[in-house]
């Protein structure tokens, strides 16, 4: 069961915070899997499509379709911080975080974004798809944000994961610190979907907030590491966003980069702007990004460019999840 | 047995004749038959049947063979009735079927039971052939045989008036609750029905065999019950006997008149066939299947057919099926047309639903479940040829009898067959139902099968297990309102349908005034075995009824116990016995339990506010509806919360205790199970708001589904239902799941069904056996509005409903509308698709 966050000021916990766990997936990684969305990211992509997972500390979203306008959440917050006549609701200014307008909300329209498990609680949740995953050749996928933030955290659950012989995958941006990773997250990964987002240093710091350095000095030595008997495979990807990543030049960079590095396949991401609609329950301003989904056409256009780029047929890059 | 690859049956197509014939059945409306209650009245009559104050199974033996000998026999059908835009109107077809014979003297008949429920048709009789659902032709002078030669004999007689007079003031006061539909359906007034027939010894032996053994042991026996009960034996498998003849013959004649030679071939040899079988043991895969359709026309002179179920028929028939296959002499493509015109024939005839019925079993076949794969006795694995050429038979036909239950057992049985009974769903939209056989032998071990019983199960009408063959079970003897229990405790023995002022049951305490949930759960507990008191009293007096008048020879003696015992199976002769009880509205009942202790007594102090939301049907509690509907604030069953799972076993347990305790007139055990037909429709239509936060009059979920719109997670609702204690639903249950087909990917498609299935077996299987029962409906959001919009385009549309499978366009608007509304899966995402309820509008409500 989540235990609800200690109400303590934003930037204060450094205690894992889960904002989602999404059971029977089938589009993050093979068979069925449970996906944990860790909150808290190292970057803030532009183009991020799920910016709840940005902050480390817990946020409140309002979700203004879900509203009843049942005034429920004005009686119960102590900081009179809560408007029904506002079309944001809150007041952010006041609001403390204390969680007793989510209490009040029948239909969850307002709720904390961002709870601790108990690692033991987490487990147990997750291993109730036990039989799922293993016919499916299903798993858990660590997703994010970043799970990489947290590695005592991870590194106890996936301890107990792989006892049990849990399929385990993870989504990072690779922006980590490789020494740590390495000692207590790799060693427990069957397979890493890698993010690969923008090649150039200038542009990365411009539209993902961090230089590209370290990713891709963490990509280079993921990829030299000896092949324990084959066991971690990493899978490269780059999300397909409208003129910023679907450049030629950048995809051309990128399977550059791959090539060299000795990487052997490459995964496309179609763009989701489901994304956007986030930021308002979050009280953030949305970026100016396109509302519409990859085209089939336009998609498939883009694989053509990749795989025109890619000398020979040493790689087959796929779309989205294998 | 060993198990083969296989077959390449994807190619085989149905035959043009094969085609046209079904073509002919979907376009036929059923027509009454007066066949049978004219010559049951008539001889009934003749000999002094309604003067007896008991009738014997020998007096009861006579009657059947008399009307076995006596009824038109039947080779093909040429004529049947179909609805055009000005009424209905004879149509002509060519029926050249392999088998003669039909249940009734029409291509597609309803039989009347006048010593039974058919007086209810009485005042429909010139409007029936009108009504706008489900009509039945009727002719006038049919009309006026049942007014003046049938009807009137049975104002007295009929079981329910029998029951009338025979019962104390208690039972009429029941037989009054019982017609109110509030609390429960006993379906001992209409039959009993519900169990599985041996086949095995008619086909291997042949009836003659049969009858000789009855002789025999009658001569030895020195007890006059069990030489008349011999007797009765001999005298109804004589009569099936005759009737087979009497086909033959009439085919003879039809052969000596035909001018086409491949007719008259044709003819020739359904007469050789009919000549020698059932009388004598099958030689050849169609002489056995021969042997079984014409017993099966026999049995249903007894009793109404309902859940009367084939068995396990790759099983049974194997040995003859594989003979021919070796021999040469037959092909699989010609099996599997054999089947298709046996699946035809088996579906001729529809139960008797008068109008106001409709409401309750609108739209329901006889349910007659047909059983493949599995295990033996001996646990080796039972899939065979003949399994994969019963499904492709299945496949093609998509017909909605037979009711086809396809057995798992991880580990035994092959991950490729789970695929392709996986694929067949996806075929189909809607079967074969799936059961895992490590839950089903739990279920029935703990129930008083032997493991090699258990083992050998075959499934019931809908979903229920028991040993093939050898269990009469009556598994659908009381169908429960379970929401009536929790009704009459949240209104101290109360219940709004009839109003405030009577106490109906009993006090058990006004809920406002109780200090804790355990309190609540005590009060409940009472009001529930009340219920249960009730039905299971008047189960008991219509059993009591049926032994006094309706004896079951034609049954008894195609079944194991009753040779050995020398008993009818209505004496409790069968090897294995039971009564069976289907629980309808368990998930609501959950999920208002879990809402009550969390929102009521788990305040400080408690808080009413929900008793009051329930009395205004949630006008004016908007916002408490709204947390009571969302699984994020109340622990809802199928959302995987451990608080939800709780209340879950435990009522679980509850009704299992509450019930297999107790023995029936027969000597065997009560059981539960969670199944509900189309009745979580129909009883919902009586009970008042619930805590869960169904409003007045609205559907219950069905058999064992968590409520739609409280699971997000397929997996989640899966491991939900797999984690409730098999022990105690041995009875069966009904789990439905919907699927949106994909375009996509056909292969990864089924790859996640095949693994979601497996996955469902499995899960919780550490501490428990995994899930016991799935079935789905797989066919989009849209096609069913379309269907709604516009039946005539989707008139063959196949669904499933809770336990059977029934045509979309001929249910009723509300369980169309629960159907629609069931939570669906993405098969691609894994995803809840967002759920809408189905607003039930005129253009929906095209009955009216």
């Amino acid at each position: 069961m989540p235990i609800a966050v200690a109400r303590t000021k934003p930037r204060e916990s450094r205690r894992p915070l889960i904002v989602d766990i999404r059971r029977g997936s089938l589009d993050d990684g093979p068979g069925i899997r449970s996906v944990v969305f860790f909150k808290g990211c190292p970057l803030r992509c532009v183009f991020c499509h799920s910016p709840e997972t940005q902050e480390i500390c817990p946020e409140i979203a309002f979700t203004e379709e879900r509203c009843i306008h049942c005034g429920s959440c004005v009686k119960a917050c102590p900081q009179a911080a809560l408007d029904l006549s506002s079309p944001t609701r809150i007041g952010r200014d006041r609001c403390d975080l204390c969680g007793a307008c989510e209490d009040a909300c029948p239909t969850s329209a307002l709720r904390i974004v961002g709870k601790y498990w108990p690692v033991d609680s987490l487990v147990e949740l997750l291993l109730r798809d036990v039989s799922f995953y293993r016919h499916s050749g299903g798993g858990v996928t660590l997703s994010g944000g970043e799970c990489t933030l947290f590695p005592e955290y991870v590194e106890t659950l996936l301890l107990k994961l792989k006892a049990l012989g849990v399929h385990v995958a993870i989504e990072t941006s690779g922006w980590f610190d490789y020494e740590v990773f390495a000692k207590k997250i790799l060693p427990f990964l069957d397979l890493i979907f890698f993010d690969l987002k923008l090649m150039g240093a200038d542009e990365s710091r411009r539209y993902l907030g961090q230089s590209n350095e370290k990713i891709l000095e963490n990509l280079r030595r993921l990829l030299a590491e000896p092949r324990r008997a084959g066991r971690v495979e990493v899978r490269p990807r780059v999300p397909l966003i409208p003129d910023i990543t679907d450049t030629r030049m950048n995809l051309s960079r990128v399977v550059n980069r791959l090539y060299d590095l000795g990487a052997s396949t490459l995964s496309v991401l179609p763009y989701n702007p489901l994304g956007l609609a986030v930021y308002s329950r979050l009280g953030k301003p949305a970026p100016h990004l396109s509302t519409s989904f990859t085209k089939p056409d336009r998609e498939a256009e883009l694989v053509d460019t990749v795989r025109s780029l890619i000398a020979g047929d040493r790689w087959r890059p796929r779309r989205g999840q294998i | 047995m060993i198990a083969t690859q296989e077959v390449p049956l994807q190619e085989v197509k149905l035959a043009p004749a094969l085609r046209a014939l079904r073509e002919a059945y979907f376009q036929a409306i059923p027509e009454v038959c007066v066949e049978r209650p004219r010559l049951i009245t008539k001889f009934s009559v003749e000999a002094g049947l309604f003067e007896r104050e008991r009738i014997t199974v020998l007096e009861k033996a006579r009657l059947y063979r008399r009307v076995l000998q006596h009824r038109t026999p039947v080779v093909w059908h040429k004529q049947g009735h179909k609805r055009t835009a000005t009424g209905l109107e004879e149509f002509s077809f060519d029926d050249s079927s392999p088998f003669a014979g039909s249940t009734t003297s029409k291509f597609k008949g309803v039989p009347i039971y006048p010593e039974f429920m058919a007086l209810a048709l009485w005042p429909e009789l010139w409007t029936m052939s009108r009504r706008q659902s489900n009509p039945y032709y009727i002719s006038e002078e049919e009309i006026q045989a049942l007014n003046l030669e049938v009807f009137p004999f049975w104002m007295d007689h009929n079981i329910t008036e029998l029951a009338r007079a025979r019962g104390t003031e208690e039972d009429r006061r029941r037989m009054q609750l019982l017609q109110k539909f509030v609390f429960f359906l006993a379906s001992k007034p209409n039959c009993i029905s519900h169990t599985i027939p041996d086949f095995s010894r008619a086909v291997r032996e042949g009836l003659r065999a049969v009858i000789n053994d009855a002789l025999e042991r009658q001569e030895r026996s020195t007890d006059q019950r069990q030489q008349d009960f011999y007797q009765a034996m001999a005298e109804v498998l004589e009569g099936i006997i005759a009737y087979a003849h009497n086909l033959a013959d009439a085919a003879a004649g039809m052969a000596t008149r035909a001018t086409d030679a491949k007719q008259k071939a044709h003819l020739t040899e359904i007469a050789k066939i009919y000549g020698r079988v059932p009388e004598q043991p099958a030689r050849t895969f169609r002489e056995g299947l021969t042997t079984i359709w014409l017993c099966w026309t026999a049995i249903h002179l007894e009793n109404p057919n309902v859940g009367l179920s084939l068995g396990r028929l790759d099983q049974v028939l194997y040995d003859l099926y594989r003979r021919d296959i070796d021999a040469g002499r037959m092909t699989v493509e010609d099996a599997v047309q054999l089947l298709g015109y046996v699946w035809l024939k088996i579906g001729d005839h529809v139960p008797m639903v008068p109008a106001a019925g409709e409401q309750l079993f609108g739209g329901t076949g006889s349910n007659q479940a047909i059983t493949i794969g599995g295990v033996d006795s001996e646990g080796h694995n039972a899939v065979n040829e003949l399994t994969y050429v019963m499904l492709r038979a299945i496949e093609l036909m998509k017909l909605r009898d037979p009711n086809l239950n396809a057995r798992y057992y991880p580990g035994v049985n092959g991950k490729d067959y789970l695929r392709r009974l996986c694929e067949a769903n996806v075929n189909t939209g809607a079967t074969p139902a799936l059961h895992n056989d490590r839950a089903v032998i739990r279920a029935l071990t703990a129930s008083g099968h032997t493991v090699a019983q258990a083992r050998d199960y075959g499934v019931i009408g809908c979903v229920e297990p028991g040993s093939n063959g050898r269990f009469y079970g009556h598994s659908g003897a009381i169908l429960l309102n379970l929401p009536s229990a929790l009704e009459l405790t949240l209104f101290n023995g109360r219940h709004r349908h009839f109003g405030l002022d009577n106490v109906i049951s009993m006090e058990t305490g006004d809920p406002y005034t109780f200090q804790s949930f355990a309190e609540f759960q005590g009060a409940f507990n009472l009001q529930l075995h009340w219920v249960l008191d009730q039905a299971i009293a008047l189960n008991e007096l219509f059993g009591r009824i049926h032994q006094q008048f309706y004896p079951t020879p034609i049954l008894s003696a195609l079944f194991e116990g009753p040779m050995e015992s020398g008993k009818d199976l209505i004496e409790g002769g069968a090897t294995l016995n039971a009564s069976g009880i289907a629980i309808i509205g368990f998930a609501d009942v959950v999920d208002s339990l879990n809402v009550i202790e969390k929102l009521v007594y788990g305040q400080q102090p408690s808080d009413n506010t929900l008793f009051r939301a329930i009395a205004k049907n949630y006008e004016g509690y908007e916002a408490l509806l709204a947390r009571v509907r969302n699984p994020e604030k109340v622990p809802r069953f199928g959302a995987d919360e451990v608080n939800g799972e709780k209340n879950a076993i435990w009522l679980t347990e509850v009704l299992h205790e509450a019930t297999h305790t107790r023995r029936n007139y027969r000597g065997g055990y009560y059981r539960v199970g969670y199944w509900s037909m189309t009745n979580h429709a129909g009883f919902g239509r009586f009970i008042g708001a619930t805590p869960n936060g169904r409003k007045d009059g609205e559907n219950f979920s069905s058999g064992l589904t968590p409520c739609s719109g409280v699971t997000p997670h397929m997996t989640a609702a899966l491991h939900a239902v797999a984690n409730l204690p098999a022990e105690c639903i041995s009875n069966g249950m009904a789990v439905n799941l919907k699927f949106t087909p994909d375009d996509g990917d056909r292969t990864r498609m089924l790859d996640n069904f095949t693994a979601a299935v497996a996955g469902y077996f499995d899960a919780s299987a550490d501490h428990g056996t995994g899930g016991m029962e799935i079935q789905f409906n797989v066919t989009s959001h849209r096609d069913f509005i379309e269907a709604v919009k516009d039946p005539s385009r989707y008139d063959q549309l196949l669904v499933r409903v809770s336990g059977y499978t029934a045509y979309f366009k001929d249910l009723n608007p509300q369980m169309q509308k629960e159907i629609i509304d069931r939570t669906e899966y993405r098969l691609s995402s894994g995803d809840a698709v967002p759920y809408e309820p189905f607003a039930l509008t005129k253009g929906a409500d095209h009955d009216n």
